[in-house]
């Protein structure tokens, strides 16, 4: 049943390669259409209460954002990229160098940028002095000053230079200058020349032309925009954009089934999908790896959960792969890093060795050894976050049974659940990761004396020295190892939390879209490139 | 409606059985007693009827349609349809049972205080109660649910508290029309006291109205409790309840229309039944129908 299964893993995660290869088949013969031209209308299930990139970390302001804005490094997309995959790629910054003590940036600035056309702006170049302006207003009162908590000063010796000096090495310091809310603003952004709450200037793709509570946000081309393809055609391609602000989830599945919706965004299950795909046979089924997965939580002043033996046991007795066919339909399996950040988490065969391999014989075994062999019950809590992850609850409850573990499921709403966790007020705890788009951000929250979310008070100076040891390795190859080291140590000495299954994400597209390519940032930084085919 | 039991009135047990056979003579009251009974056959006897654990996943048979191994189907983790309805309504009908208790007791008591008494304990009694009255049942029982979380006991709980209101308005207003009669006064002049008044004339007297709004409350009890495992804060998993069935079968009503039919049928036939017992006890009751 395992080799059926994992037949059928491995078919279900190459789903998305295939039907991107088939999208390019499909592709290639039109290759010499002009692909420029033409509108594309998405969904985001949010207005924008503003449009101040410092203000907020509101999804619906940052998708918004995305279309107008950039960033000093932005996100590289592509059919080869995953969907967590931060590649750097030059965003107002045409270049940048890093310091051999790494406590250095300097970027270079293009040379091309230009602002958008509109007052008191007015089209003038891009300086370095907007993006110091920038930096200094986020870092003295931005929600993203912690992504710069590392930088010192920013300086900038010309016009087309930037300095930032670091008072500690930060190797995730591109990654945070291309986070979803590091757009850059001009200088006249800070000087009270104009609101940024109501006026978007920047020097995106497209000009936000009208932006309607309730109705649509509208964008038309950005012609003085710098972005090129890889030929050198002019992006971005679409004339122009609509963002439809659908809060209810039926009235955006109606609208994307009529075809008033071009590109999907947002939370869709698998039955949904099949509803689309019954009314819609040509849609394209783009799927990704969710960004987060979920946990459980084992408390060691639980007794049985203080034996390292018993959350062994635990581990084995979970069939993980057959969780994730049959309760969510696909995606991936969990990692101590989850799938989605597929550069950093641990290779799919040895999760699988890990984390998808039952073996309930060893289970009981280990637990005999740890002295429980009749088995033990536990109060099993478990956070409210819809009927797909309660399931996953059940599949977990009845595995343990096979090795004579008890789970009693007590259902609790997510927030109560996150303070019963913060208290440590709970035996076991079923919840679901908070989405990380860097292995650190896992490493140092989960694993850190103190940090937010050590639900289990893991204090190990050994995993502490080594997290504190990748945050420093510059050279990419050695914190990968790094980084996979810190998990294989997790696995064999912590095992807490187990980490269990990573959902399907679903991305449908109309048949005629071309080029796109989902990702886990905000801002959606593959839409210059999308086209609409003839 | 209320008859008055009196010296010359038949004793209780040969009223009683006056009762069940007038409600057998009455060909909707019987045929809703015997469905009734058919239920609470197969809820009671579930562990004997029912071929698998309810709760047993069979991984091998996932979402299968119904045959004669699994007669209902099973759902999206391979648990028996069949089995999952059983004692689902096991569970429906110890949430009715219970809330139809305690509310005749609480509700009945408060409403006898309340209507005999009179003066400023009516006054406050009748201003909770409103205060009550002024939420919708079903929210005021989500609300508790969500706030008690989601258990049987709690989900007992919260259908009580919201019926509560209903039992103590009716039985204060009959309670006020005994009040008036003048054996009550006679039994005052001779000094029995409130206590002794209310259990051997008030009692008696009310059970016929009391009896009614049971059978009426024990479906509402049935429906709100799958209404709150349908909403999430009821029954918790992986027990089996008929709303949570219902609210987990929707995902796969196109699929696997099993999963909502079997519930729902269950659902439906309880709550008539237990609805058309009511009506035919008022009929029966009613001493203008005689």
């Amino acid at each position: 049943m395992l080799k059926g299964l994992l037949a059928r893993h491995r078919f279900v995660t190459a789903l998305p390669a295939l039907a991107i290869a088939a999208a390019m088949v499909v592709a290639a013969p039109a290759m010499a259409q002009d692909k420029h031209g033409g509108k594309v209308v998405i969904n985001v299930h949010a207005d924008a209460p503003n449009f101040d990139p410092l203000a907020s970390t509101e999804f619906g302001v940052h998708s918004r954002l995305g279309l107008a804005m950039n960033r000093l490094v932005e996100w590289k997309t592509g059919p080869d990229i995953g969907y967590g995959q931060f590649v750097p790629k030059p965003g107002l910054a045409e270049s940048w160098e890093i310091s051999e003590d790494g406590l250095t940036y300097t970027f270079k600035l293009r040379p091309d940028a230009v602002w958008q056309d509109i007052a008191p702006v007015s089209g003038r170049p891009v300086t370095s002095a907007d993006v110091v302006a920038t930096y200094e207003a986020m870092k003295e009162s931005g929600v993203q000053k912690g992504l710069l908590a590392a930088v010192d000063t920013i300086t900038a010796p010309d016009d087309q230079t930037v300095v930032l000096t670091l008072n500690r090495r930060n190797v995730v310091l591109l990654q945070n200058l291309a986070h979803q809310n590091m757009w850059i603003l001009p200088t006249e952004a800070f000087d009270g020349s104009y609101d940024r709450n109501t006026t978007v200037i920047g020097t995106g793709p497209w000009i936000l032309e009208a932006d309607e509570v309730g109705v649509a946000t509208r964008y038309v081309r950005n012609e003085a925009y710098f972005g090129k393809d890889e030929n050198g055609e002019q992006l971005p391609y679409l004339d122009e954009v609509e963002i439809l602000p659908i809060k209810d989830l039926n009235a955006r599945i109606m609208a994307f089934r009529s075809g008033q919706v071009d590109i999907w965004f947002g939370p869709l299950n698998m039955t949904q999908m099949q509803g689309l795909q019954q009314a819609l046979p040509d849609l394209q089924d783009v799927q990704t790896v969710a960004n987060t997965q979920s946990e459980l939580y084992l408390n060691p002043s639980f007794e049985p959960f203080a034996n390292l033996q018993v959350r062994q046991a635990l581990n084995l007795a979970i069939d993980r792969l057959g969780l994730g066919e049959v309760v969510r339909g696909g995606g991936g399996i969990g990692g101590v890093v989850g799938p989605a950040l597929n550069a950093q988490t641990l290779p799919e065969e040895e999760r699988i060795a890990l984390y998808g391999t039952p073996d309930h014989e060893k289970a009981k075994a280990l637990l005999a050894e740890a002295g429980y062999p009749d088995g033990f019950s536990f109060e099993f809590t478990v956070l409210n976050y819809g009927e797909e992850f309660v399931r996953e609850a059940e599949w977990i409850q009845q595995d343990l049974a096979e090795i004579g573990v008890t789970a009693e499921i007590k259902m609790v709403d997510t927030v109560a659940g996150q303070a019963l966790g913060k208290e440590g007020d709970y035996q076991a705890m079923f919840l679901m990761m908070s989405p990380f788009a860097e292995a650190d951000e896992y490493f140092t929250s989960h694993y850190l004396p103190g940090a937010v979310r050590n639900y289990t008070g893991i204090d190990d100076p050994t995993l502490t020295a080594m997290i504190e040891e990748q945050q420093g390795i510059m050279d990419v190859a050695a914190r990968q190892e790094k980084i996979w080291e810190i998990q294989r140590y997790v696995y064999e000495n912590v095992q807490n939390p187990l980490p269990i299954w990573a959902a399907v994400l679903l991305h449908p597209a109309q048949a005629d879209i071309r080029g796109w390519h989902p990702m886990i940032t905000q801002g959606f930084p593959s839409l210059p490139e999308v086209w609409v085919e003839e | 409606m209320t008859t008055i039991l009196q010296e010359n009135a038949p004793r209780r047990g040969s009223r009683t059985l006056a009762i069940f056979k007038a409600l057998l003579s009455d060909p909707i009251g019987c045929t809703a007693l015997v469905i009734l009974t058919l239920v609470l056959a197969l809820a009671i006897f579930a562990p004997i009827i029912a071929q698998f654990d309810p709760l047993v996943q069979n991984r091998r048979a996932i979402l299968q349609p119904p045959s004669l191994v699994h007669w209902f189907g099973t759902d999206d983790i391979g648990r028996d349809v069949f089995s999952r309805v059983l004692y689902g309504t096991q569970i429906s009908l110890l949430v009715g049972l219970m809330v139809v208790i305690i509310t005749m007791v609480i509700g009945g008591l408060i409403g006898m205080i309340s209507g005999y008494f009179g003066g400023w304990v009516d006054m406050i009694i009748q201003r909770i109660v409103e205060a009550l009255d002024t939420l919708p049942s079903l929210v005021l029982s989500l609300f508790i649910a969500a706030m008690l979380g989601p258990s049987v006991r709690n989900v007992i709980i919260a259908v009580t508290l919201a019926q509560i209101p209903r039992f103590v308005r009716v039985v204060r207003s009959e309670t006020m029309k005994i009040r008036g009669h003048d054996f009550i006064s006679a039994s005052r002049v001779i000094g029995a006291s409130p206590l002794r008044i209310m259990l051997t004339h008030g009692v008696p007297n009310l059970m016929p109205t009391m009896l009614v709004l049971g059978s009426l409350a024990f479906g509402i009890a049935i429906m709100t409790e799958a209404a709150l495992s349908f909403l999430g804060v009821g029954t918790p998993p992986p027990n089996p309840s008929l709303g949570t069935m219902l609210s987990q079968g929707t995902r796969f009503i196109g699929q696997a229309p099993w999963l909502i039919v079997f519930p729902g049928l269950m659902l439906t036939i309880s709550v008539l039944a237990l609805n058309l017992i009511g009506d035919a006890l008022r009929d029966v009751l009613d001493p203008r129908n005689r």
